[in-house]
């Protein structure tokens, strides 16, 4: 390695050992004069920053590429059916609108109960 | 907030089926999850490495997302409370199983396998140009929990190591440690990955 090469010659330069010590705050944001000088010099440690630079961007770019099972929303239906927030669906995989937090809504039950009311008048008559 | 006009059914906005969720209306729920269901399903895989767990906890995350909704105020954009709350049910998910997240020991001393490997020096070796989603994601995989979970926290999903460090409980330089070696087990992997597939040749 160079940097190794260059303290045989009893140069007062950064090491690789040093520069690796410290490289995951050079990735982070940059290094000194000494840690850049080192980086230039050094095809190893220079190579080594590229690379952890070129995975982070790779990751990055990675995109949520995969999609939960229909029996996850399968399954969030039937949770939120048992614990009253929404009442049973007619056709699976799809949620009644307008359902409240805490099942059936007042009016809701206010209007079921006024159809009964006019259902059993017009029978009666 | 940065959702105003981001349709989820035709003529209605993000923040409309927010607000119609957050009074109740289990449809615009429905539209919420369309819309996020691969973000957090791919959060929670990418963090757990486990379909069959990842799946659960993407049911968990909804689950508390219904329950919570209401309480959702635009301080932040939603995908990203949504994710903060994904997150928080995968970590929670880790803690009970007992898997170690990060030690808290760690620290920013280079250890014996976290140097670059000795046999390769020479300038073609670089990564540029040789990877492929498929290997990435394959590595990232295949990364101890530890160094995953911080990887995708902080590569993939763009938290803050202080960020990181509140979530997990950890030092903002022991999150950063452990995420300078997850990218060099990464460089290690998708280096052999190269190797193996050269040979093949």
């Amino acid at each position: 390695m160079k940097g190794d090469d260059e303290e045989k010659r009893g140069e007062e330069v950064m090491t690789c050992a040093e520069f690796q010590k410290v490289l995951p705050y050079i990735i982070e944001s940059g290094g000194n004069d000494e840690e850049e000088a080192h980086l230039a010099s050094c095809p190893v440690c220079s190579d080594l920053v590229t690379d952890l630079r070129y995975i982070a961007e790779q990751a990055k770019l990675l995109l949520p590429m995969r999609e939960p099972s229909p029996e996850v929303w399968e399954n969030i239906q039937d949770s939120l059916q048992r614990e009253g927030l929404v009442k049973p669906s007619r056709a699976r995989g799809r949620l009644l609108g307008g359902i409240g937090k805490g099942g059936f809504s007042l009016a809701t039950i206010a209007l079921g109960a006024l159809m009964l009311v006019v259902l059993g008048v017009a029978l009666v008559i | 907030m940065t959702t105003a006009k981001k349709l989820v059914a035709p003529g209605i906005s993000e923040a409309e089926a927010i607000d119609r969720a957050k009074a109740g209306d289990a449809l615009s729920f429905e539209l919420l999850y369309g819309l996020h269901k691969r973000r957090v399903y791919s959060l929670c895989l990418r963090m757990t490495g486990n379909t069959a767990e990842a799946e659960d906890l993407t049911q968990e995350a909804f689950l508390q997302l219904y329950r919570k909704i209401a309480t959702f105020r635009g301080e932040s954009a939603f995908s990203t409370w949504l994710h903060r709350l994904a997150v928080n049910v995968v970590l929670m998910h880790l803690r009970k199983k007992g898997l170690p997240e990060v030690s808290l020991e760690e620290t920013l001393e280079p250890q014996q396998d976290d140097g670059p490997k000795k046999d390769i020096g020479a300038r073609d070796n670089v990564l540029a140009g040789s990877i492929d989603r498929v290997n990435l994601e394959r590595a990232i995989e295949s990364l101890p929990p530890g160094y995953r979970i911080i990887f995708v926290l902080h590569d993939i999903e763009g938290y803050e190591h202080n960020e990181i460090a509140e979530m997990m409980g950890c030092s903002i330089g022991n999150s950063k440690s452990q995420l300078h070696k997850a990218r060099m087990k990464l460089r290690d992997l998708l280096k052999t990955s190269r190797a193996e597939k050269a040979l093949r040749r």
